[in-house]
């Protein structure tokens, strides 16, 4: 049974949201509670899956709530369901709540919601994994990264497009307005899986109050040097994993929809890692269990932790998926991400080919080209990296 | 006439001496010789000395301004053919003074060559023409300070008679015409919006000596147009025998005012409407909770009564399914079955409807962005315009839309609302106005579209369409035809200030009287930005 606790002042709309759920009664634990006050008694001593709050309540506020929610239970998925639909106030909850929902929401979104906060749960054994991510409001973007996004958002007026290219190659940022846009708060009418899709609806004002509500900065300045270098190291991987997985979706002659959701997933392939050397980082996440470097449980901690936050579900599968030799059932968008990682792990053409790239129709020819002037590249970069030196 | 009194010696004395008292000078000049006397006086005036200086026509004459000698020559001519003549002219003196002479001339004998000769007189008029030319500046000066301002200014005597009045009055109403003021206000008072009596006690109150200014506002159709202006009346200072009264056209001004009350108030209501549609969408969603709840718990329900239905047919006695029947009847089971869902649905639909307009105010209460362009489906835009427009629209016209597949567009969203929202407030005033003594409905139609490089909406109303004479002016700022308080004038400038200025649009409109209007927008798919780029 998923327990779940929904909280709101009005003793109509929990009755309401009570006989429109009662048909789930034998999957969802529900509870009820229209004070607050007593609903942080109730999480005190009870373990619930996901809490679901109204933001404006008279005595404590769905934000301080949720807060306190999150102290008690990091492990519950904090969903806002609110009134003031509007996106300033979804920014103001991003570092308490996972997903935002507007009032008036139908029970198809809601159930959704709920759905995707508790689908990836079970493979994530480890309860104290899960309160782990559950407390992590924001990823680590590069303090180079964010003092220049900081600099942009500064200028009067503000160049759109340089913001747009510093959001698109970092990995943290582009993951959070991915949360943000397809929030109900924003009201698109369809999903949204492309960060640059996400920053042209988004705006650069929007762009910087996200960095700011964040506080991108402040967890940036906190960090040492090494752990700066480890991070932006990382970003550059996955920009190049994400640029080998486009080349090989063109010369297979992918769909440019299917080849730009391949860029969009090799590049978010590495949340996990990235979730990972986070939760290390944290002071309040002790004891540490060996999260070591398995790819495989780093892949199920990113998929975990984009899919409460409300991520588009082709990307959560493409994470989760994303070791997975590729089948002829299994989706393809995440099997051009394994056949990228193999590319850049120099794995052998023939051998990638046989193991799996054949089902994804890419060619050994295909491979090694792809490889080849991804071995380009890395020399260029090599050489740029010698000349700053 | 002195030849024929014969003066005496003694009176030629006391002439000439009253004329050097007056410093008035005396010449005379022997035509047959060209001798040339001056008395002490004309040295005086030339500001030379009479010892060692002879006269003569020739040394005369290099006294005189060279711009005013041909003036000079011509009067001494003059005198011979009309027997008398007067000149003022300027000369030029040893040290470089200049004087002004007013010199006349008399001819003589002018039938007897011998004899003839021309006798004058020259006066040191200097400081009188100095006075006249200052005085000819000051007023140019003053007439040009009148004539410069925007405002229609007259000066006006108790009786009524215009006295002065500037350029810009003259241009509404020549002075010849109307010479008298109160004659114009007994023709014009009727015509327009002002409380005839009260003008009349304020022109009765300026001439009995009020000194207080008094101010009437009015409006008036000038070609068509309604102009608003002030006129302001108060005494003239230094006169107590006129006032002025200044006419203002406030029409512009009370635009921009009624601009920006009208933003502010769009404001406080944006403002509103957040707080509204937070206590509207919470009952808003647990109507549509509560309906749905009621719907599935109908459909349990009626498929509980099936059951029974089924079971009784098999297993109850007569009595028993009579008593039931009677039942079913009496609940009028059918009816239920199938209004039930239906009511469900169309309640639902109704929440549905609230939740947009909702939405919609919440979009134009919180414009959001402006400084910043963003993604956005135009065809979204419109259909949220429809929903607040609704009210203007719905009563008037049916809105048929033909909204394409249409790419993403990078804009400035609010601009946009706002360019489309008067739009089609335009077009249904447009049609009403049309339609204002039939029953008849107009027509909205919208349509977007696109090319390679254009998005193109187009807003087709079936309104009376835009009057030749006017349709050049549609786009100026302040343009209006519509009543005070329908409208501020602003709309299309605007429109057109969005569309071409911040997104590198085009505007156009095609209209014909009798059968509508079609406004036709096009905006650069690659958006502004890139094309700054390029």
């Amino acid at each position: 049974m998923i327990r779940i606790l929904f909280v709101d002042d009005e003793t109509d709309l929990l009755a309401g949201l009570r006989r429109l759920l009662r048909g789930h009664r034998d999957r969802w634990e529900m509870y009820f509670e229209s004070d607050p006050r007593v609903a942080l008694e109730t999480v005190a001593v009870m373990e619930f899956d996901v809490v679901v709050s109204d933001m404006r309540m008279p005595g404590i506020d769905g934000a301080e709530l949720l807060r306190q929610v999150r102290n008690i239970q990091p492990g519950a998925v904090r969903i806002v369901l609110s009134g003031q639909a509007e996106l300033t106030s979804a920014i103001r909850s991003l570092p308490i709540a996972h997903q935002f929902l507007a009032k008036p929401c139908d029970s198809e979104r809601l159930e959704a919601a709920i759905e995707r906060s508790i689908a990836l749960s079970d493979q994530l054994s480890d309860p104290d994994i899960r309160r782990a991510v559950g407390a992590v409001d924001a990823l680590p973007s590069p303090s180079a990264t964010v003092l220049a996004l900081q600099e942009e958002l500064s200028r009067i007026p503000i160049d759109a497009l340089r913001v747009a290219a510093l959001v698109r190659s970092d990995l943290a940022i582009s993951v959070k307005l991915l949360q943000i846009v397809n929030s109900a708060f924003f009201g698109l009418p369809r999903t949204v899986t492309d960060p640059d899709e996400a920053i042209n609806y988004l705006g650069a004002q929007t762009i910087g109050d996200v960095v700011i509500a964040t506080e991108l900065l402040k967890s940036a300045q906190a960090r040492t040097g090494s752990r700066d270098a480890e991070i932006a190291t990382l970003q550059a991987r996955a920009q190049r994993r994400a640029d080998t997985a486009l080349e090989l979706a063109k010369r297979c002659g992918q769909l440019p929809s299917v080849a730009r959701l391949a860029w969009v997933g090799a590049f978010l392939a590495d949340v996990g890692t990235l979730l990972v050397s986070h939760l290390d980082e944290l002071p309040e996440y002790k004891p540490r269990p060996a999260l070591g470097t398995s790819g495989d449980l780093a892949s199920a901690l990113g998929a975990y932790l984009i899919s409460i936050w409300g991520l588009p579900h082709e990307l959560v599968e493409t994470v989760a998926l994303q070791h997975e030799v590729p089948s002829p059932t299994s989706p393809t968008v995440a099997g051009l991400v394994w056949a990228a990682q193999q590319v850049m792990d120099d794995v052998p053409a023939q051998q990638i080919f046989e193991a799996g790239a054949h089902v994804l129709g890419i060619s050994i020819a295909d491979l090694q080209s792809v490889s080849a002037e991804q071995d380009v590249t890395n020399n260029a970069k090599h050489h740029e990296g010698d000349v700053a030196a | 006439m002195i030849d024929e009194v014969r003066a005496t010696d003694d009176d030629v004395a006391a002439l000439r001496r009253a004329l050097q008292l007056a410093r008035i000078g005396m010449f005379t000049v022997e035509v047959a010789s060209g001798t040339i006397h001056w008395d002490d006086v004309m040295y005086a005036l030339h500001g030379i000395d009479r010892a060692g200086v002879e006269i003569t026509g020739e040394s005369s004459l290099a006294f005189v301004h060279p711009d005013d000698r041909d003036r000079m020559v011509g009067a001494c001519a003059t005198a011979f053919t009309d027997t008398q003549a007067e000149a003022e002219y300027r000369i030029v003196r040893p040290d470089g003074a200049i004087r002004y002479l007013h010199a006349t001339f008399e001819a003589k004998h002018i039938n007897d060559i011998a004899h003839c000769i021309v006798v004058g007189t020259a006066q040191d008029v200097t400081q009188q023409s100095e006075a006249i030319a200052a005085l000819a500046k000051a007023t140019k000066l003053a007439t040009g300070i009148l004539d410069t301002l925007p405002d229609s200014v007259i000066v006006v005597n108790y009786s009524g008679d215009i006295c002065v009045a500037n350029a810009r009055w003259r241009e509404f109403a020549s002075i010849e015409e109307r010479p008298n003021y109160f004659e114009l206000l007994r023709e014009i008072l009727p015509t327009i919006d002002l409380d005839e009596q009260a003008v009349w006690d304020a022109v009765a109150q300026l001439q009995a000596g009020g000194t207080e200014p008094i101010t009437f506002e009015y409006s008036m159709m000038v070609e068509g147009e309604t102009r608003w202006n002030t006129a302001q009346s108060q005494p003239l200072t230094g006169s107590n025998e006129h006032f002025m009264v200044v006419f203002a056209d406030t029409t512009d001004r009370r635009a921009q005012v009624a601009d920006i009350l009208h933003s502010q108030k769009l404001e406080a209501v944006g403002q509103l409407a957040a707080g509204i549609a937070h206590e509207i969408n919470t009952p808003v969603q647990f109507i549509g909770d509560n309906l749905r709840f009621v719907g599935d718990a109908t459909r349990s329900l009626l498929e509980v009564i099936e059951t029974c239905e089924a079971i009784s047919t098999k297993h109850t006695t007569e009595l028993g399914q009579a008593a039931l029947a009677d039942a079913y009847g009496r609940a009028d089971i059918d009816f239920l079955r199938d209004e039930i869902p239906l009511a469900v649905a169309q309640a639902l639909g109704g929440v549905d409807r609230v939740a947009a307009i909702v939405r919609a105010l919440k979009t134009f209460g919180h414009p959001g962005d402006s400084e910043h362009q963003q993604s956005a489906d135009l065809n979204e835009i419109i259909e949220t315009v429809l929903v607040v427009a609704q009210n203007e629209v719905k009563y008037v016209a049916d809105v048929e839309c033909d909204l394409r597949d249409i790419p993403q567009l990078h804009c400035f969203q609010s601009d946009l609302n706002q360019v489309f929202l008067n739009l089609i407030v335009n077009a249904a005033h447009a049609v009403a106005d049309f339609n204002s003594t039939s029953a008849d409905r107009g027509v909205i139609a919208i349509s977007t579209d696109h090319d390679a490089d254009d998005i193109v909406v187009t807003i087709r109303d079936s309104g009376g369409g835009i009057p030749e004479s006017i349709q050049h002016r549609i786009f100026e700022p302040f343009f209006t035809t519509k009543e005070v308080g329908r409208g501020t004038g602003q709309g299309l400038a605007i429109a057109r200030s969005i569309i071409v200025d911040r997104h590198s649009g085009q505007i156009s409109f095609e209209t014909e009287p009798g059968v509508g209007t079609t406004f036709r927008i096009a905006l650069p798919i690659a958006g502004r930005n890139k094309e700054q780029q390029q």
